[in-house]
Parts: C-alpha cells; sequence; structure tokens
C-alpha cells in the first residue's frame, strides 16, 4: 500500500536565502499542502520551519477601499555595485568591511594631479548585465562628469554616463510568488548604465562633526532604471528580487541589500484609472530589504491615494522620501526644488567605450541560462510553480539540481530531496548547497539506489544526512553499513513471525479493532531489520498475518 | 481631483537637455564668422555686444547663485566686484552664437585612441601614510568634516 | 685636458671645453671660448632683424646655442667636471638670481647630495641616465614627493603631494636633479605670473617686465641660468608665449605625448606638460625624456616616442639649403592688425631665414582661428570649474574652520583661491549650467572641431605652420592687470594649438627695442600631430643657423660680476 505522504512546502524559499526579512502578504493565502505519490518515504510528515504568515492588518484593508479608481505608477532605480577586485577607476583592491580608509589611493582621493583609468572588467560586467536584460548595447558610450559637493564625493564629481549609457531599451521577466497569485510579468528596462560609488559619510553621536571613510569611493556600479511599469508592491519587490538574482546568477556582484552591494530606490506615482498623465512622482530611499520595498510601496500608494481622494491632491509633491522601518512610514526627506542642476559635460579624463561585435559575441557566448530561462525550462520539465520557484532562486542550488537531473533521474524526486532535506539542512548549520559534501552525483545515486530497491527509502534519508555532513558516496556507505535493503519475502516473513510472536498482547489489540497498531509491528519488524526490510513487503506480510484468523 | 491632471515629468533619467533656442542676431551677421582679427580689440564693446545682445538679454547671471553653487562664498562687495567682469566675458563668450555651426560634430578632446584600459589587478598605493598625513582633520579612523545638514 | 674639438658625427655640434673646475661664465657651462671681442654685440637698427644677411661692422658672429645636457654629459663622463661642481655652481647662480627674479616657490634641499650620489655613480663607471647631473627646474603644478606643490595658490599651501608625476619620474630616472618648483600663475590661470598668489616672477631681460605666463617662473628660471632646462605646463600658450617672452626655447607636445598623470588638472582636454631650454636640442632631449605610454593615464598615447634628436645634424654639416623642399605656412591672421610691429618684423625675419635655408614661405588662412579664443575660454573655464572642485579643505590643502559644512567649502575655496580662479570658476559653472550648455560649451566644442580641421587641411598642404608665440613682447608688470579680456587677447596665438592638440615650438628668432631695452621674441612652429620629430628637427636649423642666436639676458651678466 502506498502511502501519502504530506509535506509542507517550504514558500518564499527563493527569499528565504536572499533575506531573511518576512514578505508582508495582503491576501488570505496561509500554508499550502501540496500531497504526491511517493515510495520514498513511509512516515509521517517531515515538517519544516514556514515563516510565520503575517496577515494584514485591519486598517490595511480599509486602505484598500482607499486605492480604489487609482492605479500606481512604479519605476525602481537599482545600484548593483560590481565585485570586480579592483575599484573602477584605480588599481586599489577593495574589500567590504576594510578597517576605514584603508583602500586608498590618490586616485580615488581625488588628489591633484590624479587621473582615473578605466577596468576592463567593469566594461565586461556591464555587458553581461546589458545582454542578460535584453538590451540594446552601445558599441560607442562615453562617461559624463555629475558635479555636486559632498563630503564622500572626493573630487567634486562623479564619473557617471549621462546621455549615451552602454544599454538602453530591455526588459526583465519575473515570476510572482505564488502566495500572491502568481503569474508572469515582463518590466521594461529604460537604461543600464556604469558609474562610481561614492565613500561613506557617518553621522556620529556627536552632532558637531561627521566622518568620512573613502574606502569605498571609486568602486564600480552598474545604475539600473526601469520602465515605470510596475503597479504593485508585489510587483516592485520581485522585480528587485529578479535583478538580485541575475546579478548573482551573472557572478558580477553578491546582490546584497544588507551590504549595500545592492540598493533600490522606488519612485511611485498614482493616478486615477484611465487616465493617460502620471501623477506627481514622489521617490522612496532607505529600503533595506525586499519586503520593505513591497511594504513601502503600498504605503506610498495609499498615502498618495488617500490625498487624492480627499481632495488634497497638491500636497502630493515631488520629493524625496525615506522608507521608516519602525514605524512602517514613509517620511520626508527633503523637497526636490525642481531637478538637481548636475551641470553635466563629457569626462575628458577618459576616451569613448568601444565594444566590437566579437567582444560582445564572446560575452553573450559565455553567459549562464539566466533565471526567466531556468524557470521556463524547469516548467517544461514538468515541475509545479512552487519548485520551479525554489530551485531557480539560487544559481548553485539550480546548477546542482541540474547535474543531479543530467543523471538520469526523476526530476520530481531530485527537486525533493533538495527542496525538502538538502534544504532543511543548509538551513539549520547555516551553510550553502556549495559548502555541502553531497555531490549531484551522489544524490543521483542515492536516488537510484532507493528506486531499484538497493535500498529503502528510511535508509536513504539516514544516508543522504552522512553524505551531505561527511560525504563519501552511496555504495561505499551502504556496503560500509550493510544497508542492503531486504526484499526477500522469505527473510521478511520470519522476522514478522517472530515479532508477531513476541507482542500476542498487541496482535490481541490488533485483532479487537486498533488497527493503529499496524504501525507498532511495522516498526518492531523494521528494528529487528536495522531498518532494512522493504517497507511495502514488510506491511504487506503483516497486514497478512496480522489479518489471518489465528 | 483636478490636481491629477496636471502632469508631471516621470523618468528624465534619460537626459535631454532643455535646448536654448538660440535667435540669431541680425540677418546680415547670422553667417558672420569673425575673420582675423581679435574680437574685442579692434570691433568696439559697443559693437560687439549690440551683436549677441539677443543671447545676452536673458542671460544675466545670478553672481551670487553662482557663488553658491561653485561653493566659493563672496562678500557683497566683492560680488558688486566681480559681476560685471563676468558679465563682460560671458558677454564675448556669446560671439560664438553668430557662427553657422550647423552639422559641425562636437569634439570632446584632440583625437586619442580609444582603448586605454586597465586589466582587474590589484596593486596597493605604497605610500598610504603620506595621504593621510596631508589630511588637515584626521581622527583615526576617519576624515572629520563639520557636521553636514543637507545634502545639496 | 683636451683641445676644442668639434664632433663631426651626424649628432649635435658640440663643443667640448678646456676642462674647468670652476664655472667661468656665468651663463653656458661648459664655458665657450673667451671671445675675441666682448661678446655683447649691439644691433644698431630698430627694429632688430636677425636672419642671415650680409653681417655689418658691428655684428659678431655668435655661436649657435649647443646642448647644454650633452656638454655636461660628456664633461661629467670625461670626469672633467662633477655633477658637486656643476650642482654647486648653479645653485649659487640661483640664488644670486631669486632676490630680483623671484622664479622658485621651493628650492630643494636635496641637490646637493643628488650630485654627489651621481658623482659616486660615474666613479663606480655604472649607467646613468642622459640627463645625470641636469639641474631641471619644475613648475609647482606638477606633482614631486618631498616637495611641496601649491600651483601657485594659497589653498594648496604647505600640500606635499604622496606621489611623484609620471613626467618627474622619468626625469629622475634620467638622472636628472628637481632644483626646485618655479612659479606659476595660480593652477595656470594667467599669462604672466602676476595671478601667482605668492609672487610676481621678473623677466630677466627687463626686471620690471613680467616673464610670461602661466610657467613664467620656468622660463625665467632657464633663461638666467639658474637651471638647465625646466618643466612647464601649456593648456592655452603658457610654455611658449614666456619663452617668447624670455627669449628660450619652448616646446609644446602633442597632446598624449607627455603622460597628464601629476600635473595639477587645469583643463584636462587641453592640458599638456612641455619643456623649456637654451637650445632645441636640450627641449627635444628632455621631452624624450618624460615620452611615453603611461598607464595612469588613459589619454596618453601608446604610440612609439622617436629620438628626437637622432636625426639632428651639425650646422657646418649642412647643406647650403637644408630645408630646401620643405613648405612653411605662416599664419595669415597672426601678423595683421593687433600685432606688434615689431613682432610682425621678426616673424618676417624668421620667415626670411626660413627661405634662406630652402623653404617656400607662404601665407596660409585659418578662417576659423579668430573663433579658437573665446572657444578656448569656454572649454577651459568650464573644465576648470570641474577640475577645481576637489579643492574644498577635506582631503587636503588649507582648511578654513567652519562650523558647518557649507561654510567649510565655500570658506576655504574663497580664501584659498585668488579673484582670478574664483572667476573663471563661476563663469565656467555657468557656462555648464542646465540650459547654456549648448549656447557654450557644446559650441566651443564644434568650433573645436572646426578649428581642428583647419589645421589639418592647412598642414596637409605645408609641412610646419609658422605664427608669433604672443602679440606683442614683454609687456611691464602691472599693465594688463585689471583687464581681465586684454589679457585673454594675448593668448590668441597660442590657443588654437591646444584645441587642435597639436605639438608646437617657440624659438627665439629676434628683438624688439623698448625704449632702451631690447626684449626678444619667439617663432612659434606647429607641426602636425605627433610629428615632433620634423618640427624639433626643422627648428633645430633654423636655430642653428640663425645669425643673431645670443638670447642671453643682461640680468644673468649682471649677477655674475
Amino acid at each position: 500500500m502506498a502511502s501519502t505522504l504530506c509535506r509542507v512546502i517550504q514558500f518564499h524559499t527563493h527569499h528565504f536565502f536572499s533575506s531573511p526579512a518576512v514578505l508582508f502578504r495582503r491576501n488570505k493565502a496561509g500554508m499550502m499542502y501540496c500531497t504526491m505519490k511517493s515510495t520514498q518515504s513511509p512516515d509521517a510528515t517531515r515538517e519544516l520551519k514556514m515563516p510565520q504568515a503575517k496577515v494584514a492588518p485591519d486598517n490595511y484593508r480599509k486602505l484598500d477601499k482607499v486605492t480604489e479608481g487609482f492605479e500606481a505608477v512604479i519605476g525602481l532605480e537599482t545600484h548593483v555595485q560590481l565585485n570586480t577586485v579592483t575599484k573602477a577607476f584605480c588599481s586599489c583592491p577593495y574589500s567590504y568591511g576594510s578597517q576605514p580608509n584603508t583602500n586608498i589611493c590618490p586616485v580615488c582621493m581625488g588628489l591633484p594631479g590624479a587621473l582615473p583609468v578605466l577596468n576592463a572588467k567593469v566594461i565586461e560586467c556591464a555587458v553581461k548585465l546589458g545582454l542578460a536584460l535584453n538590451c540594446k548595447l552601445a558599441f560607442a558610450s562615453k562617461f559624463d562628469r555629475k558635479q555636486y559637493f559632498y563630503p564622500d564625493l572626493p573630487k567634486g564629481y562623479q564619473i557617471s554616463q549621462f546621455d549615451i549609457p552602454i544599454a538602453t531599451g530591455g526588459y526583465i521577466d519575473v515570476d510572482l510568488p505564488l502566495e500572491f497569485g502568481g503569474g508572469h510579468r515582463r518590466f521594461g528596462i529604460t537604461r543600464a548604465h556604469m558609474e562610481e560609488d561614492a565613500g561613506k559619510l557617518l553621522h556620529t553621536g556627536n552632532s558637531s562633526f561627521s566622518q568620512v571613510d573613502l574606502n569605498r569611493a571609486g568602486v564600480p556600479l552598474l545604475e539600473i532604471v526601469s520602465e515605470p511599469d510596475m503597479r504593485t508592491g508585489v510587483e516592485a519587490a520581485e522585480y528587485a528580487a529578479e535583478i538580485q538574482r541575475l546579478v548573482r546568477y551573472l557572478g558580477i556582484s553578491n546582490g546584497n541589500m544588507q551590504e549595500g552591494s545592492l540598493r533600490c530606490d522606488v519612485n511611485v506615482s498614482v493616478r486615477p484609472i484611465g487616465q493617460l498623465e502620471f501623477g506627481t512622482k514622489v521617490e522612496v530611499k532607505n529600503l533595506n530589504a525586499f519586503s520593505a520595498i513591497g511594504r513601502a510601496v503600498d504605503y506610498e500608494i495609499s498615502r498618495q491615494s488617500l490625498l487624492y481622494s480627499k481632495g488634497q491632491g497638491d500636497e502630493v509633491v515631488q520629493e524625496t522620501r525615506l522608507w521608516d522601518e519602525g514605524s512602517q512610514k514613509t517620511v520626508t526627506m527633503r523637497k526636490k526644488e525642481g531637478l538637481a542642476d548636475y551641470r553635466y559635460f563629457p569626462e575628458p579624463d577618459l576616451p569613448e567605450v568601444i565594444l566590437t561585435e566579437g567582444y560582445v559575441e564572446k560575452i553573450r557566448q559565455s553567459l549562464p541560462e539566466i533565471p526567466e530561462a531556468k524557470r521556463r525550462r524547469y516548467e517544461e520539465m514538468g515541475l509545479g510553480m512552487q519548485d520551479v520557484l525554489f530551485l531557480a532562486n539560487d544559481i548553485s542550488v539550480a546548477n546542482f539540481f541540474d547535474t543531479t537531473v543530467a543523471k538520469g533521474v526523476d526530476v520530481k524526486l531530485a527537486a525533493n530531496w533538495i527542496m525538502g532535506d538538502i534544504a532543511a539542512y543548509m538551513k539549520d548549520e547555516k551553510v550553502s548547497i556549495g559548502e555541502i559534501k553531497l555531490t549531484p552525483d551522489e544524490l543521483a545515486e542515492l536516488i537510484k539506489s532507493i528506486k531499484d530497491g538497493t535500498i529503502s527509502g528510511k535508509i536513504g534519508k539516514e544516508i543522504l544526512f552522512e553524505l551531505i555532513a561527511k560525504g563519501g558516496t552511496v555504495k561505499g556507505l551502504i556496503k560500509e553499513k550493510d544497508l542492503v535493503q531486504i526484499t526477500d519475502a522469505g527473510e521478511i516473513e520470519k522476522m514478522v513471525d517472530q515479532v508477531i510472536s513476541e507482542n500476542p498482547k498487541q496482535v490481541e489489540q490488533y485483532r479487537g479493532g486498533r488497527t493503529k497498531l499496524q504501525g507498532f509491528f511495522a516498526g518492531q519488524v523494521m528494528k529487528m531489520s536495522k531498518g532494512k526490510a522493504n517497507p511495502a513487503i514488510l506491511n504487506s506480510i503483516l497486514l497478512e498475518k496480522l489479518n489471518s484468523s489465528s | 481631483m483636478n490636481n491629477l491632471l496636471i502632469p508631471s515629468s516621470t523618468a528624465l533619467r534619460v537626459g535631454t537637455r532643455a535646448l536654448l533656442r538660440l535667435s540669431s542676431t541680425s540677418a546680415a551677421n547670422s553667417n558672420r564668422i569673425w575673420i582675423g582679427r581679435s574680437a574685442f580689440r579692434t570691433q568696439s564693446p559697443a559693437r560687439i555686444r549690440k551683436l549677441t545682445r539677443d543671447f545676452c538679454s536673458r542671460s544675466v547671471p545670478d553672481v551670487r547663485r553662482l557663488a553658491e553653487t561653485a561653493r566659493i562664498t563672496l562678500t557683497p562687495e566683492e560680488i558688486e566686484e566681480v559681476g560685471p567682469k563676468i558679465q563682460q566675458v560671458l558677454d564675448w563668450f556669446g560671439q560664438l552664437q553668430a557662427v553657422d555651426l550647423e552639422n559641425v560634430e562636437p569634439a570632446i578632446r584632440a583625437d586619442t585612441e580609444g582603448d586605454n584600459l586597465r586589466d582587474d589587478v590589484p596593486e596597493v598605493f605604497e605610500n598610504r601614510e603620506a595621504i593621510i598625513a596631508a589630511i588637515p582633520s584626521y581622527e583615526e579612523p576617519y576624515i572629520k568634516v563639520p557636521k553636514v545638514l543637507n545634502k545639496e | 685636458m683636451g683641445s676644442t674639438t668639434r664632433f663631426q658625427s651626424p649628432r649635435l655640434i658640440v663643443v667640448v671645453l678646456p676642462s674647468r673646475r670652476r664655472l667661468l661664465h656665468p651663463l653656458r657651462f661648459p664655458p665657450p671660448p673667451p671671445p675675441a671681442k666682448p661678446h655683447r654685440r649691439t644691433f644698431h637698427f630698430t627694429p632688430t632683424l636677425c636672419f642671415s644677411q650680409p653681417q655689418t661692422q658691428t655684428q659678431t658672429p655668435t655661436q649657435p646655442p649647443h646642448s647644454q645636457i650633452l656638454s655636461i654629459r660628456r664633461s661629467l663622463l670625461s670626469r672633467s667636471v662633477t655633477a658637486l661642481d656643476l650642482a654647486e655652481s648653479h645653485l649659487a647662480r640661483l640664488n644670486l638670481a631669486e632676490p630680483r627674479l623671484r622664479s622658485f616657490l621651493h628650492v630643494s634641499d636635496s641637490v646637493l647630495r643628488e650630485a654627489r650620489e651621481i658623482d659616486e655613480k660615474i666613479h663606480r663607471n655604472e649607467e646613468t641616465g642622459l640627463l645625470a647631473g641636469v639641474l631641471v627646474g619644475v613648475k609647482d603644478n606638477i606633482c614631486a614627493i618631498n616637495m611641496p606643490a601649491t600651483a601657485g595658490s594659497k589653498l594648496l599651501q604647505g600640500y606635499f603631494p604622496p606621489f611623484d608625476a609620471t613626467a618627474v619620474k622619468k626625469v629622475k630616472q634620467s638622472g636628472g636633479i628637481v632644483v626646485g618648483k618655479t612659479n606659476m600663475d595660480e593652477f595656470g590661470m594667467g599669462s604672466t605670473t602676476e595671478r601667482s598668489s605668492y609672487q610676481v616672477t621678473a623677466n630677466p631681460w627687463d626686471t620690471s617686465r613680467v616673464p610670461g605666463g602661466s610657467s613664467g617662473g620656468s622660463a625665467a628660471a632657464v633663461s638666467a641660468g639658474q637651471c638647465v632646462v625646466s618643466l612647464g605646463s601649456d593648456t592655452g600658450g603658457s610654455v611658449r608665449q614666456p619663452a617668447s617672452f624670455c627669449g628660450v626655447v619652448g616646446l609644446k607636445p602633442t597632446y598624449g605625448r607627455v603622460s597628464r598623470y601629476g600635473l595639477m588638472a587645469y583643463a584636462s582636454s587641453l592640458d599638456v606638460i612641455g619643456c623649456f631650454g637654451t637650445s632645441v636640442a636640450d627641449a627635444a632631449i628632455l621631452l624624450h625624456a618624460i615620452s611615453g605610454h603611461d598607464k595612469l593615464d588613459a589619454t596618453c598615447s601608446k604610440l612609439d616616442v622617436p629620438d628626437f634628436t637622432a636625426q639632428f645634424m651639425s650646422a657646418s654639416l649642412l647643406d647650403s639649403q637644408p630645408l630646401k623642399g620643405l613648405k612653411i605656412g605662416l599664419i595669415r591672421e597672426t601678423v595683421n592688425d593687433g600685432v606688434d610691429t615689431g613682432v610682425i618684423s621678426s616673424i618676417q625675419g624668421a620667415a626670411l631665414h626660413m627661405e634662406a635655408l630652402g623653404c617656400t614661405v607662404t601665407e596660409v588662412s585659418l578662417p576659423s582661428f579668430s573663433l579658437g579664443l573665446p572657444a578656448y575660454y569656454i572649454l577651459a573655464s568650464s573644465e576648470s570649474s570641474s577640475n577645481l572642485s576637489r579643492y574644498d579643505g577635506v582631503r587636503y590643502g588649507n582648511r578654513a574652520a567652519a562650523e558647518e559644512l557649507s561654510n567649510l567649502y565655500g570658506d576655504s575655496r574663497a580664501q584659498g583661491f585668488g579673484p582670478e580662479v574664483k572667476m573663471r570658476i563661476m563663469m565656467g559653472t555657468y557656462a555648464l549650467s542646465a540650459g547654456y550648455y549648448d549656447a557654450y560649451y557644446k559650441r566651443a566644442q564644434q568650433v573645436r572641431t572646426l578649428v581642428q580641421k583647419s589645421f589639418k587641411s592647412a598642414l596637409a598642404e605645408n609641412d610646419i605652420l609658422i605664427s608669433p608665440a604672443a602679440p606683442s613682447a614683454a609687456y611691464k608688470i602691472g599693465e594688463k592687470k585689471n583687464d581681465p579680456l586684454a589679457m585673454y587677447a594675448g593668448d590668441i596665438m597660442t590657443v588654437n594649438v591646444n584645441l587642435a592638440g597639436l605639438p608646437a615650438l617657440v624659438v627665439p628668432c629676434g628683438f624688439v627695442n623698448q625704449g632702451k631695452t631690447r626684449l626678444p621674441v619667439g617663432v612659434q612652429m606647429i607641426g602636425a600631430a605627433f610629428d615632433e620629430d620634423k618640427l624639433l628637427r626643422i627648428g633645430h636649423i633654423f636655430e642653428q643657423t640663425l645669425q643673431c642666436s645670443n638670447f642671453a639676458p643682461p640680468l644673468a651678466d649682471s649677477i655674475s660680476s
């Protein structure tokens, strides 16, 4: 008899590994269960830890009414800090967390007489990103100076690209999380360009002075500007998550919002449904997690809609607001008095950036399969969206999966193992899939061994743990621990007989009606066989014996 | 609801600058190129001013604002003194308005061969102490600046 | 030790003189043989013309300038003099002249030590570079370790750069001794050194006059023999105009020939480091030493640097018409109204001299010539307003006391910058502002294209172009100070060359008389991009065959006596 396995699938695992913050969910979806046939494990549910589902607060539901009739128009500006070894325009090595003002040289300090020289790797990263975002690449682009004064900007200008960015006019495909209804979206990318980062300005408790650390000055950034295509907080958050996924896939950044290697600002405006003109745009900064993006956008939509609907639309001004995580609100930072004049002009110290067809083609060939492509491929393989989103979230996990599946094992089984026991281990031990000792080859071997009956599913799980923690081969462990499944009916029958004879009281109880005791007997046989008895055969013999009249 | 009908600009980051439409000066001068003479030595200042008046009339610089933008504190006396000089030079710059530059590509610099790039190979600057020593106000490990009120 | 010999090699004329332990002649070293007649000759006609005409009674044939660098080298290697001796005598001379000239903002205190080190190397028969023992002055906007660099500004008072400019590094690698940092107009903005926040340098020909600028200190120092050669910078003529005013050779290389790393930027698309010397050969040797690709400057060319003096021939080996077949274009727009008649005569004289050497000199017209001046100033102000944004007192330089950040910036810059710099920053800020970029900056860039094109086509028809380096000879100190446009007017001859990025050489060619004083005038020769070879060869031949080629200023003599 096949048993039904209930397994709780962990949601938001694609966010789970990227940001430990909890997603704020608006709809009523709580936990979802998924059933599937499997001979793998007869045991009861192996429950995984679930993030606490937040239920929408009451006032939020009221605000749903407020936003009715309005449409939000959202765009994101994302800065991706590249993980090149050296800075953009000088040879200083950069590492996050270094002692302040140690990764410096005349160029990034803006000393008199210093000159910038472009790091070739930055162009490579920009082209990779441009291609992955389906952009049109500018084969001749240039740098411009963006001028403003601030202590963290040593030269008094930032080297950036103004009117001829290296990439324009692309798009990115995302899959929205299932608990928000799932669905496919395509968001436009207006442009992506190269620029340098500024240093850090720290405000001390002592308010009479501030502190400047210029380690980060000159680190290369790619700025990605989206088309204002998003309409909800969820879409905005997922767009940001997809950018993170993408830059990690491409290996150009570690895309870490906490460390600041991925920074997002959103622009939110609201207009009545059907109106073509955009409403007043408000910028929101200080977003340190994807969940914050979602919440901030939703808050801002509500705030603006409320004002408009109360006839106070002129209080919606073009300004910059900060997201306050504590109070879960946006607050005014400064009012923009018109657009800042950065007095852009072409950077005379740097020659044009020229790309050749050959160069671009070479990079195109070297691109990995991007998350979107993977997701579509996994879907075609027959995996459910749940699994697809989980597996495609992290490129190392996806590669692990792909390698395992390439050995010819069942796709679903491989997915389950990875998403279940392996993911759980990784979470408990706080390791990544690259750090576990289990190799895809061995996982494939494990799956095969269970499938062809060499070992039982239960044994398989035990071996798995050892393989993950200590490594080794499936074959080796089977041999070493003598784990081969017992499939000989005769042998099993002997054990069943023994157990039955040793436990007459329970037999009687069973025959008296407590059929649940079957599990007890099965357990005893398993113990006796050191877990090697084939469960199916065991149970069938057991039932037969138990149900036969004495 | 009326407020929403006021259009507001969205992503202007792909920049197009406000093009200053220049009305050329008198027809007789529209294609004139100043040949051969230091324009201001032999042309009277009055003549130059007349020729560039159209353009310059709207470009009287607000010197106080310029000084602020350039982060240079000027006393009112200094502003008064330098204002006319700046105006004079800007008027003189204006003579370029009279030149026919249709179809001329702007040149950023003299021809340079492109492609002077650097490999992504680290080199630690060996004289960091001297850089630090030059900092006027340094409190290990930070550069000190007076408190910052507002970002520009 | 030896007698006077003349090297008959196809290289330079070098006169190796009897060894002397002491420097006798105050100006040239090794000293030339004592002249039969007093070596101060006079020309009894005005305007003074120098060209190959039959000599008058009173004219004494003078020696053409020789390469001090090569003379020093031979003397050192032949042990006829030590580097220490040379250094001591130059320093003595420097210090004697300084009170009147004020060419230097800083004099190195390690000159003698470095000279001794060179002597030790020679003693050990070790390789020494071509510039071994040569005292080099360096303009104060070029960084040299262990010496202050102020760019003539109070804002950088006390600033010690933590690195050498690439050009300085190369000078040192060739054995050159950096004798000190020379005075200049603040951040390169000026044409007289009157805009230096520290001192005004005097012209060795007439100490009531300016030496030119912004590299006035470097030009005066070489002219007065305070150092052998010097480095300057040229953004709109700042090497060529002082060379003309001081009667020395000034060489502006092609943009990208010499690395700009370590040159405090004034206008990044126009700045170059240039050379001063008392002969074309010295300027050429110095240029060769400092040229070449530098990975620290992305605008620096990867082209090979030829040995510029390889083709130099001694005058005695030249044909009667050594420049036969060459076409010289005299820029028409530079020799008409607005230029001093004395200067025009000198240039015409130079043209005649060149014709005598076999060239064909024709007038060429560069239609966009006069547009270059406003275009240049727009570009220079705009770029400099950006390049000078980094001077805020936060990471280096003079910081004003302030309680709030915007005061820190505003006050440090207000106190540190001089009035001309402030004005140009504000003009540049204006020109780049939203709404004005197209009208000013972009237009100026377009004019640059026109200028580049017109030079290109003129140089397709001619081997080189010639013009004066300035509309007049040196003016009096204080004469132009308050009129910005009058000051800018003086750059008309030189700015277009920077816009086009071409190389140019100024060679002294004549004099004008201003009352009792005689002031030198130089002819500017302009070549095609990266064609310094041809330019220098022509300049060398011109110089070596010029009849009145003693451009030693009177100051030098009055000091030594």
